[in-house]
């Protein structure tokens, strides 16, 4: 009787699969176990993962790694696939001349115009005049409502904006009811003496006049010039509760479009240019009108240049070639747009630019798995072989869907690439990797959503949301509701969150759930569905899709609450039955490479 | 006389500075309140009983420079928030917190 362990190492995860061979040949499936990969796929830092995952599988069957008798390691896809995102516009205001943002209690409603004016010096204030008054914090609410009361009879006072929560403190004691902003932390960065125009829009809506440049021009009096210059601040502002604008000298404000990178398609025929600014859908058309791609290349000092440099020195180091020797063989690029700080802007204002989001990968003849057997062997004292093309490897395992037959077509949707490939009654294998995987969707989340953490991003893409609507229960996304019987803590009231495996994760950042749904369920389509498309099409006889009658889902991303079903409808458009593999019936689309390399054995 | 729906606070012998920044922080969240003067001397029991007063099932108990907040469907002493020493800014965020709590928005 003999254990086999089967260990596949993805770009994320390390999969182990045990079997046991009797003495009659019979294969019987005892465990398996699923860890991080730790470092880079194809280096020896893998061994430490592969060394955890092991012991996790052998501990679920209350044996030591020692009583393996041979481990198989998959002869990885050498690939390795990295991501960027390069912005096509960028707004610049260069001197602080507007401020929008959404406070949670604005007060009054309405717009006004006036000269600026801090509350200190208010008593050189003229009567003929309007006037804004600025008041940092360290006035009393009771304080600035008597100030302005005493003062309105003399002149003017048509707005107030306050760096202190408390506008409707201020606007509840007030004798006339004025638009008041609040909760303007960079206050002092306000220019006295300036012309600007306020406005605050009811609950529930958003500003007219300041989103509008028209609205502005006859807010504040510009002329046709100054009002094209005006543009980015209108856009800036559409869809705030409160706004203010301050005139400043002509021409500080301009919308660049940034020099962005250029892409050069090499085939064996002739080699074409695509700039990235020409969006996401162009790049694709010239790539997939290419043919066979031998290199894709970009201007250095660009964006999608260093990213480009990054991936063929991570290879480089790899293999131990030269990086001018690497090819960058395929690329995916999504469309997006990237919420920018605004140059010069008061408060930290974002303005939503487009932007490209791009996975490249390259290709090598082998990865160094060798050398990885090697020094595992050393390490655990078991038998070590690379055995088995991992596209090879990957088709058995899913051959133990129930329901499957050859010819079989397997999407295995990973960490760092999609790939796919067509197994025949024959033996014979077609397989394709293509860059743009789930790191590229984790990117696309978090630049879409503005998240710092990309972390954030990884666990909206993995777990469902659900807002927490009172003490006792929540609203899943799904608009069902689920109590609890013991009270939630405090932190996560109101909030939305994420269901995790063990309780909550609260979402720091007030963004509406809605969005956060509606983002991640775009970016999974913009990558796998698309994805999916290119591979199926390519491993195809004739690149027709039709000539696919079904297609089973591995790998980690198959394991997505969501993407499956995304592609199962989208796949039945083309007449195509798809599904998430079921491997050995027990370990859904996971494990497929390393079961396959257990059955290979035999 | 008929209820308001609003936030009850009960007091006894309270700091001034505390009902008045803690009324504010009700008050810029737009949300009513009350407030009422008692004699008993623990604070748990005046919080909790000022809780199921309140048409909004929230009470606040202040006793001298102390206050405390919670919900009517929590048993008594299980606060969701408390100031237990003299802090303008943390009684005008208790006071948010309560009010938000009731606009079932995140709390601060």
């Amino acid at each position: 009787m003999k254990i086999i362990a089967g260990v596949d190492i993805g770009n994320s995860t390390t999969e182990v699969c045990i079997g046991q061979i009797g003495d009659d040949g019979k294969l019987k499936f005892l465990s398996s176990s699923s860890r991080m990969t730790t470092g880079t796929k194809g280096t020896s830092e893998n061994i430490v993962g592969i060394k955890i995952a092991l012991k996790s599988a052998m501990d679920k069957i209350g044996r030591n790694v020692s009583d393996i008798d041979a481990i198989r390691i998959n002869e990885a896809a050498p690939v390795i696939g990295d991501t960027a995102m390069e912005t096509i516009t960028e707004t610049i205001i260069t001197v602080s001349s507007m401020l929008g943002h959404n406070p949670d209690t604005p007060a009054g409603v309405g717009s006004a115009v006036g000269e600026l004016v801090f509350i200190k010096n208010i008593e050189s204030c003229l009567k003929e005049k309007s006037y804004i008054v600025i008041v940092p914090k360290g006035y009393d609410f009771e304080q600035i409502a008597e100030l302005i009361n005493g003062y309105a009879s003399g002149f003017t006072i048509s707005g107030l904006i306050l760096q202190s929560d408390e506008a409707v403190l201020v606007e509840n004691r007030l004798n006339k009811k004025i638009p008041i902003i609040d909760e303007v932390k960079a206050i002092m960065k306000i220019e006295e003496g300036r012309l600007a125009a306020i406005e605050v829009a009811q609950t529930g809506e958003t500003i007219k006049m300041l989103s509008n440049p028209y609205g502005i021009a006859t807010l504040l009096h510009l002329t046709a010039d100054e009002t094209k210059s005006i543009v980015p601040i209108a856009k800036s502002l559409i869809g705030k509760r409160s706004a203010v604008v301050i005139k400043t000298p002509f021409e500080n404000t301009k919308q660049n479009i940034l020099p962005a990178g250029e892409i050069f398609i090499e085939s064996i025929d002739n080699i074409q240019s695509v700039s990235v600014d020409s969006g996401a859908e162009k790049i694709m058309e010239s790539i997939e009108n290419a043919g066979f791609i031998t290199e894709i290349f970009a201007k250095q000092n660009t964006n999608i240049g260093n990213m480009f440099l990054n991936i063929k020195n991570s290879m480089a180091v790899l293999t131990g070639e030269i990086t001018d020797s690497i090819k960058i063989t395929d690329l995916l690029a999504v469309d997006t747009l990237a919420p920018v700080k605004i140059a010069g802007a008061l408060a930290g204002e974002t303005c939503l630019e487009k932007a490209v989001g791009v996975a490249a990968m390259v290709k090598t003849t082998k990865l160094p798995l060798e050398r990885i057997a090697e020094d595992l062997m050393k390490d655990t004292n078991v038998f070590v072989k690379v055995a088995g093309v991992e596209a090879v490897m990957a088709s058995l395992g899913a051959l133990t869907t129930p329901g499957t037959k050859l010819p079989l077509t397997i999407l295995d949707l990973g960490g760092g690439s999609t790939d796919g490939a067509v197994i025949y009654e024959t033996g014979e294998v077609k397989s394709i990797h293509l860059a743009g995987a789930g790191e590229l969707v984790t990117l696309l989340i978090q630049t879409e959503l503005g998240l710092k953490d990309r972390l954030t991003a990884e666990q909206i893409k993995k777990y469902p949301l659900a807002k927490v609507e009172s003490l006792f229960h929540i609203r899943l996304e799904s608009g069902e509701i689920k109590f609890y019987n013991e009270p939630f803590e405090p932190k996560y009231f109101g909030s939305t969150v994420l269901i995790v495996d063990n309780g909550f994760v609260r979402i720091n950042e007030n963004i509406p759930m809605e969005r956060i749904m509606q983002t991640r369920m775009d970016a999974k389509r913009k990558v796998f569905v698309k994805n999916a498309i290119r591979a199926l099409r390519n491993i195809s006889a004739g690149g027709k899709l039709r000539d696919i009658p079904n297609v089973v889902l591995v790998g980690g991303s198959a394991e997505d609450f969501e993407i499956p079903e995304m592609l199962t409808q989208e796949l039945s458009n083309c007449n195509i039955v798809c599904g998430r593999g079921n491997i050995r019936k027990t370990e859904g689309g996971r494990n497929a490479v390393a079961t396959g390399l257990v059955m290979s054995y035999l | 006389m008929d209820k308001r729906i609003s936030v009850y606070i009960y007091t006894n012998n309270p700091l001034p500075e505390a009902i008045r920044e803690i009324a504010a922080g009700i008050e810029e969240e737009g949300v009513l309140y009350e407030v009422f003067q008692h004699t008993e001397s623990s604070l748990d029991v005046l919080t909790y009983n000022a809780s199921c007063e309140s048409l909004l099932g929230c009470g606040i108990g202040v006793i001298g420079d102390k206050a405390k907040m919670q919900l009517s469907s929590l048993p008594k002493g299980n606060e969701i928030s408390s100031v237990d020493n003299f802090d303008k800014l943390e009684y005008r965020r208790l006071g948010s917190n309560t009010a938000r709590l009731v606009k079932k928005k995140a709390l601060i």
